[in-house]
């Protein structure tokens, strides 16, 4: 059921928002896989339309190997291309962070101002690219770009009927099943990217 | 939203102006039956009475009958019934492509993991007729007009790779059109042989109205914009146009309009004046021309991209200002039911079944699980 929530979000996004095609990768493909040059465009673009970030900075600390984490913007993108994520310059684990406070447990990492969630059930869209390959969909987002609306009287709810209702005398049907009603919105298409990848 | 166990939904549906055609019925459940009954036919060619003579020179189909274990058979079928030509019998037949299906569009199959989109078999490509927007592929029996396509693998017009297409005529078995195809007539795309792959839309975004990729906007007062599909915008919605600097009219990006006027795949962005005298058209007469840009090494490119996001300017309740509402950006238009294909819904001859446009169906659709 909540999975499904994130499904209708995640496919309302993939229809809707603007997009921004990788060039700078090396793949030969269009769009390429992700490089450094696409997330400052990306970035720079949110900037430009004067979306605010999402998370604070994470400061420094003396601690060995680690690295001061940037506020940012999110990123959602599939498990698929996280080594190429790893591959970016300017990549920092989640495990480098100077504290583990506030990290997410879906988040991998970030790079520059914006810290990446992963799943697999990230957005794909089928064989779309120049060469026929997948298109990875990173959904790139400030404060405010999108929204789901819930409905007082229709918040999802799991239904069990047992068995021996008036039309089953014999005891044999029961039902299991949920239902919700739900309205994902862009609210702002400024303040929201979908960063278009191909694999390396 | 019934729950599927045993049900049964009916209802009607009219065949559009241009046939051979699709029509997809949401009858709210995935049907494992479905039945349909040509009603104008049987109006017209019942008035002298029994027996229902056909005065036509045609087989003109009166019921189409598919059932989910004619789907699983040797051969999947759907069973067609035909007035005969200038007679007074009926013919049996089946179509064996593009007949009756079952459609779930409604949520994401698990067997497809994140793939929102479903797409048909690859078609291979192997000519571009740029002047006439005209692409010749290995066969088109699985398209129809109106289909929506995914082109990919082009050999040497790189820049169509990745870009969906409607579908606007199929002239020949081999050969179909895009409409207002005159921004590929131009020095940067190559006419005549290439490869490419084709394959057809089955189960398109959920959402509508989808992101188009806009391949042209012209230099006008008001601007008019074409996009590679048509997305079924309509008069008063709101949307924002992203030109990417390679494609010269840098003076659109991120300007916001108004649809004034909607012609298949192209929108005109005159504006609105909702209550008030808004003066919201988008003049693109003075800005620099769009023009697509070459094949680059390596063919990476942003496209341009045109934008939903919103109803535009209505006259709110009190008259007294103007709302601005999120309603049109994003509706879930996905559904479970049936699609009727192009071989139901077909030309008719003296060789094959078919309708006449305009027709009126019947249909009944039932679900019976055990």
């Amino acid at each position: 059921m909540r999975e499904t929530e994130d499904e209708l979000i995640r496919n309302m996004l993939a229809s809707t928002a603007s997009v921004i095609n990788c060039t700078g990768g090396v793949n030969g493909d269009n769009p390429t896989e992700l490089s450094r040059s696409d997330i400052d465009a990306t970035i720079l673009a949110l900037l430009g339309n004067d979306a605010i970030m999402i998370s604070d900075n994470i400061e420094g600390t003396l601690k060995f190997g680690t690295a001061p984490v940037r506020e940012a913007f999110w990123g959602m993108m599939n498990t698929a291309i996280l080594d190429d994520l790893e591959a970016v310059t300017g990549f920092i684990s989640q495990a480098q962070y100077p504290s583990n406070m506030n990290v997410l447990n879906a988040e991998w990492g970030s790079v520059s101002n914006i810290r990446f969630l992963y799943s697999s059930k990230g957005s794909v869209t089928p064989n779309a690219s120049l060469n026929g390959n997948n298109i990875y969909n990173i959904f790139v987002t400030g404060q405010e770009a999108y929204a789901m609306i819930e409905l007082t009287n229709a918040t999802a709810s799991f239904i069990y009927t047992p068995p021996g209702g008036p039309t089953d005398p014999l005891r044999r049907l029961q039902l299991g099943a949920w239902k919700m009603a739900q309205v994902p919105r862009i609210l702002n298409d400024a303040w929201i990217f979908n960063l278009r990848a191909t694999h390396s | 939203m019934t729950f599927p166990g045993r049900d049964m939904r009916q209802g009607t549906f009219t065949v559009g102006e241009v046939v051979p055609t699709t029509v997809k019925v949401n009858c709210g459940f995935v049907p494992t039956k479905v039945e349909l009954i040509n009603m104008t036919l049987l109006n017209t060619t019942m008035a002298g009475g029994p027996p229902v003579v056909n005065p036509g020179a045609n087989y003109l189909t009166f019921r189409a009958t598919w059932m989910e274990q004619f789907a699983s058979s040797v051969t999947p079928f759907t069973m067609l019934e035909a007035l005969s030509p200038s007679a007074a019998t009926i013919s049996l037949g089946r179509v064996t492509t593009n007949g009756i299906s079952a459609y779930k569009g409604q949520v994401t199959p698990r067997t497809l993991n994140q793939n929102e989109l479903v797409l048909g078999p690859i078609i291979a490509g192997s000519n571009t007729a740029i002047g006439t927007g005209t692409f010749t592929i290995a066969s088109t029996a699985t398209l129809y007009v109106g289909a929506t396509i995914l082109m990919t693998r082009n050999s040497v017009n790189k820049q169509l790779g990745g870009l969906y297409f409607t579908v606007a005529t199929i002239p020949s078995s081999t050969t179909f059109t895009i409409a207002n195809a005159g921004w590929l007539n131009t020095a940067n795309f190559t006419n005549g042989a290439e490869t490419f792959n084709v394959q057809l839309v089955m189960v398109p975004p959920y959402f509508y109205p989808s992101l188009a990729t806009v391949v042209n906007i012209s230099q006008a007062n008001p601007a008019v914009v074409t996009t590679s599909v048509n997305l079924g915008l309509t008069i008063g919605q709101e949307v924002r146009l992203r030109v990417p600097q390679a494609f010269g009219m840098t003076q659109a990006n991120n300007v916001i309009g108004i649809i004034s006027a909607v012609s298949g795949n192209q929108i005109t962005l005159g504006g609105t004046t909702g209550a008030f005298s808004l003066n919201n058209g988008v003049d693109s007469s003075a800005w620099t021309a769009f023009a697509w840009p070459a094949v680059t090494v390596p063919p990476s490119l942003n496209y341009a991209t045109l934008t939903p996001i919103g109803s535009g300017p209505t006259i709110s309740q009190n008259l007294l200002y103007n709302d601005d509402l999120l309603g049109d950006a994003t509706q879930n238009i996905s559904f479970d039911g049936f699609i009727v294909g192009s071989s139901v819904l077909n030309t008719p001859s003296t060789t094959v079944f078919g309708v006449t446009a305009g027709d009126v169906f019947a249909w009944t659709a039932w679900r019976a699980d055990q």
